[in-house]
C-alpha cells in the first residue's frame, strides 16, 4: 500500500526516532516543570532503551534523549512517567539474565535522565518484566517473571506484581497474584491449553500469563488485568498483600486467546477488553476489541466488539491484523473519555470509535500510512497509542516507522 | 407549521425540535414526525415540539407518558403515579448513562424533598380535593439524552442535532443541562452545541459538575428560582398523563 487511507485523522507530525522506529508498548507523556512536554517511547526491541521526544510542537517534534539498552539480548517493551519519575520495563530474552525487572529514572531534566532504582525480578523462571503501570507515583504495577516464581508451564511466567515506589529510591513488593493453577505447588490443575504451540519458544501466545495491570486512582481498590489466554480479571487489591479475584471473563476458547488490556469505564458501567493480533496474515483471526457490560462487575456481560474492516482487505497484505493497545484512559495530560475509543490495529492502523450506544460501535476515524520502509513487513504496524489531553495523537509502529502525531477531527 | 421543516430556529419558523431519550437515531424520529403530518403530536416520549407543547413542560403536561386505562385503574395513590412517571424518567436514558442517570435522580429526589420543605407555604385552597404531594407533578419534566434541531444542514443534505444531556422548558426558555467531567467532548459535538447556543436566544446553559450532583444534593441554586419553586404561579396541580381524546 503506498498511500495513506484516512478519515477524520490528519497527519500533523513524525519522528522517524533517529533512525531506531520500532516502538514498543510504551507510550507517556511528561511535562516538565518548565513547560516542555516530552513523549517518551519505548522500542519494541535493541539496541535502544527509550527515546525521549519533545512535542511540545507537535509539528515539529524533537528527539532529545535516547538510550541505549545494558546488551542486546533484552528489550524495554513497556515504560510509564508520573511526575517526573520514569518506570521502564527490563524483558530479558533468555531465562536466568539480567538486567531484568525494572529501572526508576528522575526526569526532571529530560536530556540527561539519571537512575534512581533498579527493582531486580531476575531469577532462574523469570525473563523479567514484560509490561508495568505507573500512574499514581506510588505503585508500579508489574506483569514479570519472579526470583521465587516457578511456572508450571515455561510461557506462564509473568505474574501481576505489586511495587511500592512511595520512596522511589528502595521499590518493595506488597503483593502479587497469579491465575490459580500456572505455578508449581497450586492446589488447582494447570489451565487447559487454548492452541497448544511448542514449548522450546518462551515468547508468543499459548500463555496464562499477565499482559496489562490497570488500577486507576479513582479506584484504587481494583486492578485490571489482561491475563493473555486466561482472559480478564478483576481484582479486589484493597489488601494490596492479598489480591482477591472479584470476577473472571474469557473468550477463549473458542476464540484464540491473548488478552491484552483491560480498561473499565467507570462512569458508563463498561469495559474494553483487548485481545491482541499475535500473527501475522490473519492466521489468528479475529482478533476482536470487546466491549463488556460491567454494571454488575461480577457478572461482565460481552455486548458488542469494535468493528474491523474486511479480512479480506487486511487479512494478507502483510504483518498483523487486528486488536492491540487502545488509549488507556491513564491519569496526566492524557485524552479521557468513556465514549470514544481510540485503538492501535498494527495494519489497519490507528482507528477512532464513538461507543457512546455501546451496543453498536461505530468508526468514526481512522489513519492508516503506508507501510515504512526497512520494516520487516510491508504495511504499517500499529503497535502503541497515546492520545494527550488536546486530542493530539501519539502512535508508533513495531518495527521501523517511529513516531506519528496525528490530530483528530471527530 | 409544516413538515418536513428544517426551518427551525429561523425567523420563518422559530420552534425547536428536541428529540430525547433512547432514540438512536434522532433523524429518524425527525423522518417519522414529517409523515405524520399537520396534526402531529407536540409532545411525546421521544419528542418536543418547542413552543407548541406549551410554554412551560412539566411532568404533568400531556403526551409525554403514556398510561393505559389498566394502568390508570391500578394507580390508587399519588404516590404510585409519581413512581410511574419516575420510572419512566429513568427509563428513557441508556443503561450506561451513569451521570446523567444519576443527575436525573438527583433531580427526582430533591423536587420531593423542596416540596415537602415548602408544603406549609403551599395555597391550601384546594385542600379538600388535592393533597400537597400532588403538586410534584407540577415540577419541570426534564428530557433527558436531548437532540435539538439545528437549522444547518449537513454535508449530506440530512439534519443537524446539537446534543446536551438534558433539557428543561421553562417560561419559553429552553434551559440545556451540560454534565461536565465526565469525559472530553467530541469536536463535532461541541461545534453543533456552540451553534445552538449562538442560534437560540431562548436558551439557558446550565454546566454541572458530574461530582456537584448526589442522590441527596442538588445544584437548585443553578437554575431559576421559578424554575425550582415550581408550583409559583399555579392554582392547583394537574396530574399526568390524561386520556387521550
Amino acid at each position: 500500500m503506498s498511500e495513506t487511507l484516512s478519515k477524520n485523522m490528519t497527519l500533523i507530525g513524525h519522528n522517524d526516532m533517529s533512525g531506531f522506529g520500532g516502538v514498543g508498548e510504551g507510550m507517556s507523556l511528561q511535562v516538565t516543570k518548565d513547560g516542555r512536554r516530552i513523549l517518551w517511547i519505548a522500542h519494541e526491541g535493541p539496541p535502544k532503551n527509550f527515546t525521549g521526544v519533545d512535542v511540545t510542537d507537535p509539528r515539529n517534534s524533537k528527539v532529545i534523549c535516547q538510550t541505549e539498552l545494558a546488551h542486546q539480548n533484552m528489550r524495554s517493551n513497556s515504560l510509564e512517567v508520573t511526575g517526573d519519575i520514569l518506570a521502564v520495563a527490563y524483558q530479558v530474552f533468555n531465562l536466568g539474565d539480567k538486567p531484568a525487572g525494572f529501572e526508576l529514572f528522575d526526569v526532571s531534566d529530560p536530556e540527561n535522565p539519571k537512575s534512581i532504582a533498579h527493582y531486580d525480578t531476575s531469577g532462574p523462571h523469570s525473563r523479567g518484566c514484560h509490561c508495568l503501570w505507573f500512574v499514581d507515583g506510588e505503585y508500579v504495577h508489574l506483569s514479570s517473571g519472579a526470583p521465587d516464581f516457578t511456572p508450571r508451564h515455561p510461557r506462564d511466567d509473568q505474574i501481576y506484581q505489586i511495587i511500592d515506589v512511595r520512596n522511589p529510591s528502595k521499590p518493595v513488593e506488597v503483593g502479587r497474584w497469579w491465575m490459580p493453577g500456572t505455578a508449581e505447588g497450586d492446589d488447582e490443575p494447570l489451565p487447559e491449553r487454548i492452541i497448544p504451540e511448542p514449548l522450546d519458544q518462551l515468547r508468543g501466545g499459548d500463555a496464562f500469563r499477565l499482559h496489562n495491570a490497570n488500577v486507576y486512582p479513582s479506584h484504587p481498590d481494583r486492578a485490571y488485568l489482561g491475563y493473555i489466554d486466561g482472559g480478564a480479571f478483576i481484582l479486589d487489591i484493597s489488601d494490596k498483600s492479598n489480591p482477591e479475584v472479584v470476577s473472571h471473563w474469557s473468550p477463549h476458547n473458542p476464540y484464540p486467546g491473548f488478552t491484552h488490556t483491560v480498561m473499565p469505564l467507570f462512569e458508563r458501567g463498561l469495559m474494553i477488553v483487548t485481545d491482541e493480533c499475535i500473527k501475522d496474515d490473519a492466521k489468528d483471526w479475529p482478533k476482536l476489541t470487546w466491549v463488556l457490560d460491567a454494571r454488575n462487575e461480577k457478572n461482565l456481560v460481552p455486548i458488542s466488539t469494535l468493528p474491523l474492516p474486511p479480512v479480506e482487505e487486511y487479512g494478507h497484505k502483510g504483518g498483523r491484523f487486528g486488536s492491540h493497545n487502545v488509549h488507556e484512559n491513564r491519569p496526566g495530560p492524557s485524552f479521557y473519555s468513556e465514549e470514544i475509543i481510540v485503538g492501535a490495529f498494527f495494519n489497519a492502523g490507528i482507528r477512532v470509535y464513538d461507543i457512546k450506544n455501546p451496543y453498536q460501535p461505530e468508526c468514526i476515524g481512522y489513519f492508516v500510512p503506508p507501510g515504512p520502509e526497512n520494516s520487516r513487513v510491508p504495511t504499517i504496524q500499529m503497535n502503541e497509542i497515546y492520545v494527550d489531553e488536546n486530542a493530539i495523537v501519539y502512535c508508533g509502529d513495531r518495527w521501523s516507522g517511529g513516531l506519528y502525531i496525528l490530530e483528530m477531527d471527530i | 407549521m409544516g413538515f418536513p421543516t428544517l426551518e427551525f430556529l429561523t425567523r420563518a419558523d422559530p420552534a425547536t425540535f428536541v428529540v430525547y431519550g433512547l432514540a438512536r437515531d434522532p433523524r429518524i424520529v425527525l423522518a417519522e414526525l414529517a409523515k405524520a403530518g399537520p396534526d402531529f403530536l407536540t409532545l411525546t416520549g421521544r419528542y418536543a415540539v418547542l413552543p407548541d407543547a406549551g410554554n412551560d413542560i412539566r411532568i404533568s403536561s400531556p403526551g409525554w407518558i403514556d398510561v393505559t386505562v389498566d394502568e390508570r385503574l391500578e394507580l390508587a395513590r399519588t404516590d404510585d403515579l409519581k413512581l410511574l412517571c419516575r420510572e419512566a424518567v429513568l427509563h428513557s436514558t441508556s443503561n450506561f448513562s451513569g451521570p446523567l442517570r444519576r443527575f436525573l435522580e438527583s433531580y427526582l429526589n430533591f423536587i420531593e424533598r423542596h416540596l415537602r420543605a415548602n408544603s406549609h407555604t403551599l395555597e391550601p385552597a384546594a385542600a379538600e380535593v388535592f393533597a400537597p404531594d400532588d403538586w410534584i407533578f407540577s415540577a419541570y419534566l426534564p428530557m433527558p439524552q436531548a437532540r435539538v434541531l439545528l437549522a444547518e444542514e449537513a454535508d449530506d443534505g440530512g439534519p443537524v442535532f446539537a446534543e446536551l444531556d438534558a433539557v428543561f422548558f421553562h417560561q419559553g426558555r429552553l434551559i440545556c443541562v451540560i454534565i461536565e467531567g465526565a469525559g472530553m467532548v467530541r469536536k463535532s459535538v461541541q461545534r453543533a452545541r456552540d451553534t445552538l447556543f449562538e442560534g437560540l436566544s431562548s436558551l439557558d446553559v446550565v454546566r454541572v459538575s458530574k461530582d456537584a450532583f448526589a442522590a441527596e444534593a442538588f445544584p437548585a441554586d443553578m437554575f431559576p428560582d421559578t424554575f425550582v419553586n415550581f408550583w409559583e404561579g399555579l392554582d392547583m396541580p394537574v396530574g399526568p398523563c390524561p386520556p387521550r381524546l
